[in-house]
């Protein structure tokens, strides 16, 4: 059986309090009494407020993961024809980043005031594994269907990068 | 970062005698199969067992070398809420030369919950979760992804016909995977670790916060040029930032204590000695092939080479024909411009002018420089070296009035980390999805899981990573109080005993945990160790349970109760 938590205010403020605990453990003993200090809470479980969309800031690409997940169930599955001629056409409009809406993705608020924001694929890392002319193996972690992006930083040298033997 | 192997003796033996590791941390990381029926971690086609793993199906193995990477993040990290890791094999993006293997990422995101240690900070659910101590997306809330922390997905057609072809999944769970096979076991641990919490949502092309507010991870990151953290900078300077190569470093103290136990003492640097107009060290890239840097260095004049400008290479000094210069060379560091040719031809060329090294100049923008690659170089000895287009211009204007440098490691600097001692973060220019910002310095020394590249000498070692993950939140709480072990002052409390028992008498009252660290079982039970008799011990509860009526934690009924229980007991 788990603890029986006491309700009382902030969580957050006797957790910040319990972590500038620190150092202090190797003090003067306590007295059993003196650890008897503000007990330790944890909320009951919250309710969802209101749900909202938010706009999916991380930068269009191509879909280097090619997965496909049923809107009903969830599901893991092999795309439909549809499906996948849209995902291509999505791929080559990314080629142009403005012809790529960005996605939105569901905000949750909570009823104690936390905020949850459910993310999608774009917000996965990929690994990536090259096989080289010699044979060997590469494996990179990196955004999937593309090699980089040049932003145009303070810094940034004007020449665009050629390509070179090697 | 690759490095000569006469390192990885000194540098394992370092870890093995320098590092006492972390006290092993306890957390249920579960691996929730999203596959179908007979496919991916179903998949009932038969197996043999290999490298550990008792699997005898393909689906099977899957899943054990998978919760086998699960169980070492589990016994690194303590957590009392289940770590629910959504996974499955499907196909992924994939050629015969290249493909997708793997990706992994945090589900929810969540500020401001009960628990969280900066407010206005984004967390993944996974670490919000073990802050809180309580799931914070129980199923009865209905949210679309449940419970479940982390998505991951691996390919499923990784060596088969037209998908790195011959070149399998190892489902081995010893860590000793052969060529030509993908350890799946390292894969998943270095993709776990994204969905752990190495990560961040800011966009490194924008410079944009998500929702304006930073995350648990860039709450850490510092730029030494801007001399500022990314979450007080401006979308601008996060731009620059992202791009800032080995200029952008992790702060958390955790990392930080932990460099010279993960990370070797010797940082590849080019020094250049003179003129004190461009003096001080340079970035480089190294070569897989010919002399290694070493701690005592090499110092040499550099000369620039000249060659004809030929069908070989249009450059007088892109050494892509035999030197013209061999007298200049010989003896000296020579300096060539990259294209056309292969580095291999290049540094041939010099070394048969009898040059001692090579620096070779990029002819695009792009910082860090990167490795010097080739094939047939078995007749290569000299050491070489890549610079930027940037240091390449610098260096070449003063060549005439003569530079001299030094190329070798920095004895006074870790490998990955900068010269204060604080790790380097992969910021390279151009910028990477997905690879800037949220992995370390190539650079470093030996090679990290979380570096951009997974590397074949990687172990199952958790190395830097697990105390970037105690620095974002993932404190070490070893009895899963919630209270952190660094302030816990009854560090071994047993968290299931819901009421005050003693020696079998149970007094309904609640056990309750004050943010000590301690319950108040605990309290009861120091009274044991600290009386000589019998009455000294019902005297020390007495006097407890009197404060804690007085403090209002327990009526006097309760104070009743657990005296009465104590009196009975046998104790001392």
């Amino acid at each position: 059986m788990r603890h029986c938590w006491l309700k009382i205010a902030s969580v957050s403020a006797l957790f910040m309090g319990s972590l500038g605990l620190a150092g202090m453990a190797l003090a003067k003993p306590k007295s059993p009494s003196e650890l008897a200090k503000d007990p330790v809470v944890r909320t009951a479980p919250r309710k969802v407020v209101r749900q909202t969309q938010v706009q999916n800031t991380q930068p269009p690409r191509a879909p280097g993961v090619r997965v496909y997940r049923d809107p009903d169930t969830g599901e893991i599955r092999e795309g439909t024809p549809e499906e996948t001629q849209k995902l291509e056409a999505q791929r080559q409009g990314n080629v142009t980043p403005t012809l790529a809406p960005p996605s939105s993705l569901r905000q949750i608020t909570f009823s104690d005031g936390s905020v949850a924001v459910e993310l999608d694929d774009s917000y996965m890392t990929h690994l990536i594994v090259e096989r080289a002319a010699d044979g060997t193996l590469h494996m990179r972690c990196k955004a999937a269907g593309e090699t980089s992006h040049t932003p145009p930083p303070a810094a940034a040298p004007a020449t665009p990068p050629r390509i070179e033997m090697e | 970062m690759k490095r000569h192997s006469t390192w990885l003796c000194s540098s394992i033996l370092a870890v093995a005698l320098g590092y006492a590791a972390p006290a092993l941390g306890r957390a249920k990381i579960t691996i929730i199969n999203i596959n179908g029926p007979g496919v991916g971690l179903n998949d009932p086609t038969p197996a043999a067992p290999i490298g550990g793993n008792t699997g005898t199906t393909i689906g099977q193995q899957r899943l054990i070398a998978l919760q086998y990477a699960a169980n070492l993040w589990g016994a690194a990290l303590d957590s009392s809420v289940e770590i629910r890791i959504q996974a499955s094999f499907v196909p992924l993006e994939c050629t015969n030369t290249s493909g997708v293997v793997g990706s992994a990422g945090p589900l929810n995101m969540l500020h401001d919950f009960a628990g969280a240690e900066q407010s206005g900070t984004w967390y993944p659910a996974a670490l919000a979760n073990k802050r809180a101590g309580m799931d914070l997306f129980p199923p009865n809330l209905s949210l679309g992804q449940g419970s479940d922390d982390v998505r991951a997905y691996f390919n499923i057609n990784v060596g088969q016909p037209g998908c790195m072809t011959n070149t399998p999944w190892y489902y081995g769970i010893d860590g000793r995977h052969p060529p030509a096979t993908i350890d799946l076991v390292v894969t998943a641990l270095h993709e776990l670790s994204h969905g752990l919490g190495f990560f961040t949502q800011a966009n490194g092309l924008t410079g944009a916060l998500f929702n304006g507010l930073p995350d648990a991870f860039t709450s850490h990151l510092y730029d030494t040029t801007l001399k500022k953290s990314w979450p007080e900078m401006t979308d601008a300077e996060r731009r620059f930032s992202a791009v800032n190569a080995r200029r952008v470093i992790w702060t958390g103290a955790e990392v930080t204590a932990a460099v010279p136990h993960q990370l070797t003492v010797g940082s590849p640097s080019l020094t250049i000695e003179g003129p004190s107009s461009i003096a001080g060290d340079y970035s480089v890239g190294l070569a897989t092939f010919g002399a290694r840097l070493t701690l005592q260095g090499l110092r040499g004049t550099v000369v620039a080479a000249r060659d004809a400008a030929d069908a070989a290479g249009p450059l007088t000094s892109d050494a892509c024909s035999p030197l013209l210069n061999p007298e200049e060379v010989a003896d000296h560091i020579a300096f060539v411009d990259r294209g056309t040719c292969t580095f291999a031809t290049k540094i041939r060329n010099a070394q048969n002018a009898g040059a001692i090294a090579v620096i070779i100049a990029d002819n695009a923008p792009g910082n860090p420089p990167p490795m010097i690659g080739g094939m047939n170089t078995g007749d290569l000895t000299i050491l070489s070296v890549r610079i930027t287009q940037a240091d390449g211009n610098t260096l070449r204007a003063q060549l005439a009035a003569g530079v001299s440098a030094r190329i070798g490691l920095k004895p006074d600097q870790y490998a990955g980390a900068d010269p204060s001692g604080r790790v380097l973060m992969y910021t390279p220019y151009p910028f990477e999805s997905l690879s800037s910002i949220v992995h370390w310095e190539r650079v470093a020394y030996p090679n990290l899981l979380l570096e951009p590249d997974i590397n074949n000498d990687l172990t199952q070692n958790l190395d830097l990573t697990l105390p970037l993950l105690h620095d974002i939140g993932w404190f070490p709480d070893s009895d899963l109080d919630g209270v952190p072990n660094a302030s816990d002052q009854c560090p071994n409390t047993d968290t299931s005993l819901g009421t005050v028992v003693i020696q079998g008498c149970d007094s309904g009252v609640s056990n309750v945990l004050f943010k000590t660290g301690c319950t108040m079982l605990d309290l009861v039970n120091q009274c044991t160790s600290g009386a000589g008799n019998h009455g000294g011990y019902v005297s020390c509860v007495s006097n407890l349970t009197n404060d804690l009526k007085k403090q209002g934690y327990i009526s006097g009924a309760q104070k009743d109760s657990i005296q009465g229980c104590a009196s009975q007991a046998s104790i001392p």
